[in-house]
């Protein structure tokens, strides 16, 4: 990420068809009438040290001294008026080209914020593991920041400083080709150091930037875990590593500084290089009549404004290729194929991922859902994390996993539910491949409460309800009832009301369960899957939970990870896993009687505490 | 600290590099601004009849390159000597409030979310750096050469430089208000950003909940929200932008107009020359960049002020701990016998005052002595652990340690003696190995340690199935371990420190039985002469703690040993009597028996 990636000619045109073509069209009328105004700021820009020449040469330097004051002045006045007017319409134009030209490339760009995140939200979770949160972030911050910057002022302001350096050429040779064929011969020099510097600056300023987010992303995480750090005392240990990644961003930043000061420095000595080389050149001519005053003055002004633009395009280049590298993340994020399961069947026409509520589905009853022989690893040359699982499970039925520590029993529920693709084997619902099925359609069949509770920043109510629109309050308190969240949050002041801290920061470990729990009881979908949900709750509340689930899974399929014995005993099966295979299956009293590693895993009190 | 004392410690030490760079940057102005003279000069001489002396002439123009030629140089180096200290204090600033922000306590961070914080860090220190290097060079550059320009413009007609005068001081004007109004737009800008970002890191931390719910629409709506928001206060700075920015460029363009008027006249009259008209000209072209930069600096110095606001009210905050006092500390020096007592501890989080969470708990943690700590959901557990070493802060008197007040022993030595492992553990995205030597906070770990750890932990056979062992990366809080994974992890590494009273918050509700048994062996048999307070639901857990106290809503209900709990009435026997028929008789044998077979 440190330097820009070099994109080929066919991925260019790709990232423009599929990302910016559709955003220029949106908005085709404002950009057009951006550009309109650039050829007309162009002339106006160049039109003021015209009339000071012609000013100068006509009326000023002839009467220079004679005090024929009368004459000169109609003339003058009239030209100044001119020139006022002029001046009057470049601000104008000006202002409305920036107003214009800002807005079309806002609008376009929160379109395409909009999609990026869309995107990112159903990738897979496989990119979650391998790319940090920040970095993805930055896809939809820094780098839209740099968008909106080369939009904005990079790619028609490009296309203006050209048109104003056309415009004072066409001008400055109109009034003098050898003295503007002389000054071009400084041109090469200019455009050869400018290459150079700005080149080195870009290289050092991708390198500080890389090092900007490395800090940052290191900053983020201490204030996560600051916590952690502080009950640990690892203040210092923490702070050193800071500063490390802090001095590399340093020392990136002031070699840039470097050559853009050299840079800065050059283009000023040039340009009063070039007005000395002038005058020099010009001092014969003149004495001969071969260039008057005026031109020279007209010269002066142009060769000042020449190099600028000359200067701003270098800039604008800069920035361009900032917000090309931007766009080329960005792109390359929009190709990261989105999790299968997570695309809706069919794609509107313009293949922008509509925001709008579920599709239509049909709706046929879940009645059997079977692992056949899965494999699974999360990396291509990883272990595998599961191997040769097998089982099959009726509607209305139970099924409990139970296993060691790390022996693949949420991996399994991952496959279930699609948060990972590329299993061996085959998953079946009611004899339809899960890959065939969308995510849509299996959050109707399935709800899980995951082993990980997070909560979202908002209200109990919201946390439960997650966005579903249908559920009404009684609904989701009755959610809360069955396992038996309803005591505490009738307890908080504002009840179903009270604002959850992001990540549940205000609630206890066993309530913020609870209430994960409550959310998936209030999907209602027919197979409820529960990894480890009652882990942080204590044996009288499970048990309230239990009673009240009870009652609720009359009908329903459950499947259930618990290291508990109380939660698997009802199961009619358990599949007793190890390092990713099924060692045991059966049910209770069976596994029991074998003595085997099931009954390890469960039952460890000793025997003289038994009542 | 006031805002001035702030901006003055930061330009302690750089002081020499600011006054070279004055320097550099005096004679850079002092050649530029000399360069129209001499342009001038040369004109009129080449105005002049009879023609002008070749050497005359040829000795402007020497000069004239030869200005050129050394300003590059001293330009160059005025820029950097400006930049550099201002780089220098960024740097300086980022450390600085780290640190500070490590001495900050909970009430801080609950109240200041972590994206509100690094924004400060990196936008509000930007602001602070371009004050010091960018603004501090615009104020000299600016101040000089709008003071050298018109000096010389009087020289020529002073009439004229009144007529300019009035243009200049309107179009200031109206810019100065433009940036005034602007500040408030950047400043809500930057809030919808930090908004939008602090809610984009919020629905990717619960993609697995979204997918799952597949809540996409209800996300998208609250991130079409926040997105709307950013683009409308964007949109509000770009079209001020673009009505005060060509104001000033504007304006010197006018000023060129009204000189074409009044100077021409004044040439026609030989009240001037036209050199002298030339080099007005180009001093009004020359006043046109200052201008701009003191327009820029009013920006940059308003930015600066209140960044500087946002960064003291990090650094003013006072550190959430006192010193310690040193009697209270000596009497710490050496191992502890005495341990640490609570008395009538009555807590309530400041969000909820009339409801304490904590109700006149007291305890004793003896020096090699284990006590469990059992309670239902929301009962006090977490607070009680969070109070003792010292997350949130407790009412003076509640605590001590060896007798003295905990407020009285300064909270470095008193997280040396009190080492947690916390219901939510949290790892870093690095390897295994960072995380577990982590716990040692920085001093170096000798390998057998590392080892017996993460033997003590259970963690060999997990690392042996991990391709790069120890070297694992763990992903971001751990996101590639399981869950049981993690709280393992989290337990070897707060076994890197000898310490006098351990915390264990739930340590082993994400393993099995059959490793929470070995643990549970190591825990209890690690226990030498530190007291150990463990906290969990479960009886198989809390059965061999010499006591157990039994918190319900804030109070302490029962205290004993298991034997004395399960004899009584109470919430203990109860879960203890649910916890135990789920097991069959003969667990035992079995579990020994399997135990044999598969480790
Ligand atoms: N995202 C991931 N990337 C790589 N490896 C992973 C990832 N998630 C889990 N693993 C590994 O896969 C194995 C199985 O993990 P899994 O979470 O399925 O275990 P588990 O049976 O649920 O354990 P626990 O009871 O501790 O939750 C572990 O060794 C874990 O380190
Ligand atoms: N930061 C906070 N602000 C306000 N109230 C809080 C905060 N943290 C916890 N609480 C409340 O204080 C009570 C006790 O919480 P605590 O975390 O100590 O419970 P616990 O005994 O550890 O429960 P668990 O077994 O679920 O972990 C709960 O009712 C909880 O909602
Ligand atoms: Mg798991
Ligand atoms: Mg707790």
């Amino acid at each position: 990420m440190a330097v820009t990636p070099k994109a080929n000619v066919s991925t260019r045109r790709a990232m423009l068809q599929t990302l910016v073509w559709p955003l220029v069209r949106n908005h085709r009328k404002t950009l057009f009438l951006a550009a309109a105004l650039i050829p007309l700021s162009a002339l106006t820009a160049m039109l003021v040290p015209y009339l000071t020449k012609v000013a100068l040469d006509e009326y000023i330097v002839p009467a220079a001294g004679s005090g024929r004051v009368e004459e000169v002045s109609g003339p003058l006045g009239v030209i100044a008026t001119l020139a006022g007017l002029v001046v009057l319409a470049e601000y104008v134009i000006d202002a409305l080209y920036t107003a214009t030209l800002q807005r079309a490339s806002m609008a376009m760009l929160t379109d395409l914020r909009g999609q990026v995140f869309r995107h990112t939200l159903r990738l897979p979770r496989s990119h979650f593991d391998r790319n940090p949160i920040g970095s993805i972030l930055t896809r939809v911050t820094s780098d839209f920041e740099a968008l909106i910057e080369g939009l904005a002022s990079g790619v028609l302001s490009l296309v203006l400083d050209a048109m104003k350096m056309a415009a004072y050429l066409g001008a400055m040779f109109f009034l003098n080709w050898r003295l503007t064929l002389l000054v071009l011969l400084l041109a090469p020099v200019l455009v050869f150091l400018i290459q150079y510097f700005q080149e080195r600056v870009r290289h050092w300023f991708f390198k500080a930037r890389f090092a900007l987010s490395e800090a940052t992303g290191y900053l983020q995480e201490c204030l996560n875990g600051m916590k952690t750090v502080q009950l640990f005392a690892a203040e210092n240990l923490v702070l050193q590593k800071f500063t490390e990644k802090n001095h590399q961003f340093l020392h990136a930043q002031n070699k840039s500084n470097w050559y853009d000061a050299l840079l800065f420095s050059l283009v000023e000595g040039i340009t009063s290089l070039a007005l000395g080389l002038m005058l020099w050149y010009a001092a014969g001519e003149i004495l001969t009549g071969l260039i008057t005053l005026g031109v020279l003055v007209a010269f002066m002004e142009y060769i000042q404004k020449l190099f600028l633009p000359v200067k701003e395009i270098s800039q604008d280049i800069a920035v361009l290729q900032r917000a090309w590298s931007g766009l080329e993340h960005i792109h390359h994020l929009m190709n990261t194929p989105p999790d299968p399961a997570q695309v809706p069947e069919r794609l509107p026409a313009s293949g922008i991922i509509p925001s709008g509520g579920p599709a239509r589905l049909t709706q046929e009853p879940l009645e059997t859902v079977t692992f056949d022989n899965v494999g699974f690893r999360y990396l291509p040359d990883g272990p595998p994390v599961l191997s040769g699982v097998s089982f099959s499970l009726r509607a209305g039925g139970m099924l409990a996993l139970v296993g060691a520590t790390g022996s693949g029993k949420s991996s399994l529920i991952r496959l279930l539910t699609r948060g990972y693709g590329g299993y061996t084997g085959s998953i079946r619902l009611n004899d339809r491949e899960l890959s065939t099925i969308s995510a849509q359609e299996l959050a109707r069949w399935i709800s899980v409460v995951h082993q990980t509770v997070f909560l979202f920043k908002g209200t109990i109510a919201d946390n439960i309800a997650l966005g579903n629109p249908t559920l009404t309050r009684a609904q989701i308190e009755q959610a809360a009832r069955y396992v038996h969240a309803h005591p505490f949050i009738e307890q908080l002041p504002l009840g179903y009301d009270h604002p959850v801290a992001p990540g549940g920061g205000n609630l206890s470990a066993g309530q913020a369960q609870l209430i994960s729990f409550a959310r998936a009881v209030a999907a209602g979908a027919p197979l409820i899957v529960l990894d480890e949900a009652t882990a942080s709750v204590d044996s009288m509340t499970e048990q309230w939970i239990r009673q009240g689930l009870d009652s609720l899974y009359q009908g329903k399929t459950v499947i259930a990870i618990a290291h508990r014995l109380s939660t698997v005993r009802h199961a009619g099966n358990i599949l007793v896993m190890d390092k990713g295979r099924v060692m045991e299956s059966g049910n209770h009293q069976q596994l029991l009687a074998q003595q085997g590693l099931y009954a390890a895993l469960v039952g460890t009190l000793q025997q003289e505490d038994r009542p | 600290m006031s805002r001035l004392r702030f901006f003055l410690s930061l330009l302690a030490g750089h002081w020499a590099t600011y006054l070279t760079g004055s320097m550099m940057l005096a004679a850079t102005l002092w050649m530029s601004l000399a360069i129209p003279r001499l342009l001038q000069k040369a004109i009129d001489l080449l105005g002049r009849s009879p023609a002008p002396q070749g050497e005359d002439f040829a000795e402007l123009i020497g000069w004239i390159l030869g200005f050129a030629v050394i300003i590059m140089v001293t330009r160059t180096f005025s820029r950097m000597m400006f930049f550099t200290p201002g780089r220098r204090v960024e740097f300086a600033l980022k450390n600085r409030l780290l640190k500070h922000l490590s001495l900050l306590g909970t009430d801080y961070f609950s109240a200041n979310p972590t994206g509100s914080i690094i924004s400060r860090v990196n936008n509000d220190i930007n602001g602070i750096r371009m004050t010091m290097g960018f603004g501090l060079l615009a104020l000299a550059n600016s101040l000089a050469t709008l003071s050298l320009a018109p000096y010389y413009m009087y020289v020529i007609s002073p009439r004229l430089t009144l007529y300019s005068l009035v243009p200049v001081a309107v179009g200031v004007g109206v810019l100065l208000i433009g940036v005034t109004r602007m500040r408030s737009h950047q400043f809500r800008q930057m809030e919808s950003l930090q908004e939008l970002s602090d809610f984009v890191v919020e629905s990717y931390n619960g993609i697995d909940a979204v997918k799952s719910h597949q809540a996409f629409s209800w996300v998208e709506n609250r991130f079409d929200r926040h997105n709307g928001d950013v683009m409308e206060s964007q949109v509000k700075i770009f079209q001020m932008r673009a009505l005060f920015m060509p104001v000033l460029n504007n304006m010197v363009n006018a000023l060129k107009v009204m000189l074409v008027l009044v100077g021409g006249l004044m040439v026609v009259r030989g009240e001037i020359s036209p050199g002298n008209f030339l080099a007005y000209l180009l001093y009004l072209s020359m006043m046109l960049p200052p201008l701009m930069g003191l327009t820029f600096l009013l920006f940059v110095l308003q930015r600066g002020l209140t960044a500087a606001d946002s960064i003291l009210s990090i650094l003013n905050t006072p550190p959430a701990y006192g010193p310690g006092a040193p009697q209270a500390e000596e009497a710490l020096r050496g191992s502890i016998r005495q341990g640490i007592q609570v008395n009538h501890l009555t807590f309530a989080y400041p969000s909820r005052p009339d409801k304490p969470v904590l109700n006149d708990v007291s305890l004793n943690l003896s020096p090699g002595e284990i006590v469990g700590v059992f309670g239902p959901v929301g009962s006090g557990k977490t607070t009680l652990v969070n109070l003792l070493n010292r997350y949130l802060d407790p009412p003076p008197g509640t605590i001590t340690m060896e007798g003295q007040p905990l407020q009285s022993i300064s909270v470095g030595l008193w997280r040396a003696k009190v080492v947690t492992v916390t219901q939510d553990p949290f790892l870093f995205s690095d390897t295994v190995r960072e995380n577990i030597q982590f716990g040692a906070g920085g001093e170096p770990v000798a390998e057998e340690v590392m080892q017996a750890a993460v033997r003590a932990a259970q963690l060999e056979a997990d690392l042996a199935r991990f391709p790069q062992g120890l070297e694992t990366q763990v992903g971001e809080k751990g996101i590639s371990l399981s869950g049981g994974q993690k709280q393992r992890i989290a337990l070897a590494r707060a076994m890197m420190r000898p310490c006098e009273l351990l915390m264990l918050d739930d340590p082993l509700s994400a393993v099995d039985h059959e490793t929470e048994r070995k643990l549970i062996s190591t825990i209890y048999g690690f226990q030498h002469s530190r007291a150990l307070l463990i906290v969990s639901h479960r009886v198989s857990v809390l059965e061999r703690a010499n006591r157990i106290l039994v918190l319900e809503d804030g109070r302490v209900t029962a205290q004993g040993t298991h034997q004395a709990l399960i004899a009584q009435e109470g919430a203990y026997r109860q879960a203890w009597r649910l916890q135990s028929e789920q097991h069959p008789p003969g667990g035992t044998s079995i579990a020994e028996g399997a135990h044999g077979s598969h480790s």
